[in-house]
């Protein structure tokens, strides 16, 4: 058996033939010899058909012997270019699956990146701006449908809110189902503390949450998330999540 | 193995040794070798194509022999063999192995000089 690099330092010493020029110059060899077992054949008195004929049965399996010698110089270049072929194909499947790989992590990326415009999107709508969310194009009919929060107390982004304030309040632009809501909290630190059983008033649009605030802290209340959606209107269907951040003064 | 009474093909793993042997007085093309071994035995060996020239190609392959094209004696182009000095070198080796083996085998015969 010989070793890779056997192989290598054969080929490398280079025959500059092609595999092409080397079959041939099998074929012509070999009929070189029949030619001239031809000639001897026709020397010892046979025509030229027969001599021919029987200089071919004397030299056997043309085929056989052509496929032998061909092996023999031609194996291991052989093996090497199917070697070859072999690690072209895996590199190139290779890239193919890194490529499909990246393109789907793209993909995860632009998905991820347009669920975090919508979020922003509805964290900048301020109840005041109940108008058009910052986003491209028109929210979907579903979600134009959806209740959406239009006041909260204290208000969103305010700075100087009494400590005192007993309660927090969220008002919806239509009538909810009583005795359902989602108070989220991001983190327990920033969430206040309840005081009381939280209740719709008798519009039904204005939830009331009973609280005890401290002074010189900042809060943040989820009306709604994605995973938690029980703000809903009379017809079942779930405000848009909102978010409420105020800070208290000291 | 023989073809008939009076010829017969080569003992297996001989055929590089008469091959090598054939073509020390000078470069030959394969059907020349052929005759010439045949020749030289008086006609008692006969070298099969289907042998000879894989056997060529191995050993120049191997670099015990190297080949050429050129003119033949009726002028056609024929593919000449020619021994290197690593050809030498393994005709000597195997002659020797050779030498061993026919005292040997002629020792177990009791038809030579070797001791059994």
């Amino acid at each position: 058996m010989s070793t890779l690099p056997t192989i290598v330092a054969r080929l490398s010493a280079a025959d500059p033939r092609s595999i092409r020029d080397i079959e041939q110059e099998i074929r012509d060899e070999f009929e070189f010899h029949l030619e001239m077992r031809t000639e001897d054949n026709i020397r010892s008195g046979l025509p030229a058909a027969q001599a021919r004929e029987l200089a071919t049965a004397q030299f056997g399996d043309f085929e056989t012997i052509q496929n032998t010698c061909r092996k023999t110089l031609l194996g291991e270049r052989i093996m090497l270019q199917r070697l070859q072929t072999a690690l072209i194909a895996i590199l190139v499947l290779a890239i193919v699956a890194l490529a499909y790989q990246m393109y789907s992590s793209q993909r995860a990326n632009e998905t991820a990146l347009a669920d975090v415009a919508e979020q922003l999107a509805r964290l900048n709508r301020s109840p005041q701006a109940n108008s058009a969310p910052i986003r491209a194009g028109e929210p979907p009919a579903w979600d134009a449908d959806r209740p959406r929060v239009v006041e909260t107390f204290p208000a969103n982004n305010a700075t100087d809110v009494d400590p005192a304030t007993s309660e927090i309040r969220v008002t919806f632009d239509s009538a909810m189902t009583d005795g359902s809501w989602s108070w989220v909290r991001s983190s327990s630190e920033a969430f206040p503390e309840s005081a009381g059983d939280v209740h719709y008033l008798a519009d039904m649009k204005t939830c009331v949450m009973p609280v005890k605030l401290e002074p010189g802290r900042k809060y943040v209340v989820w009306f709604n998330t994605a995973n938690y959606q029980n703000f809903k209107d009379r017809e079942g269907r779930p405000a848009v999540p909102h978010l409420l951040s105020f800070t208290t003064r000291r | 193995m023989a073809r008939s009474n009076d010829r017969t093909e080569l003992v297996q793993g001989t055929l590089d040794m008469l091959v090598l042997r054939t073509l020390r007085s000078g470069p030959l093309h394969g059907y020349a070798i052929a005759n010439k071994i045949q020749a030289e035995s008086d006609g008692f060996l006969q070298v099969e194509e289907g042998s000879l020239y894989p056997a060529l190609h191995r050993m120049e392959r191997r670099g015990w022999i190297a080949a050429e094209w050129g003119l033949s004696e009726s002028r056609r182009k024929a593919k000449f063999y020619e021994l290197t000095a690593a050809g030498r070198e393994q005709l000597k080796a195997k002659a020797k192995t050779w030498g061993r083996l026919v005292a040997a085998i002629s020792g177990v015969m009791g038809t030579g000089t070797a001791k059994a």
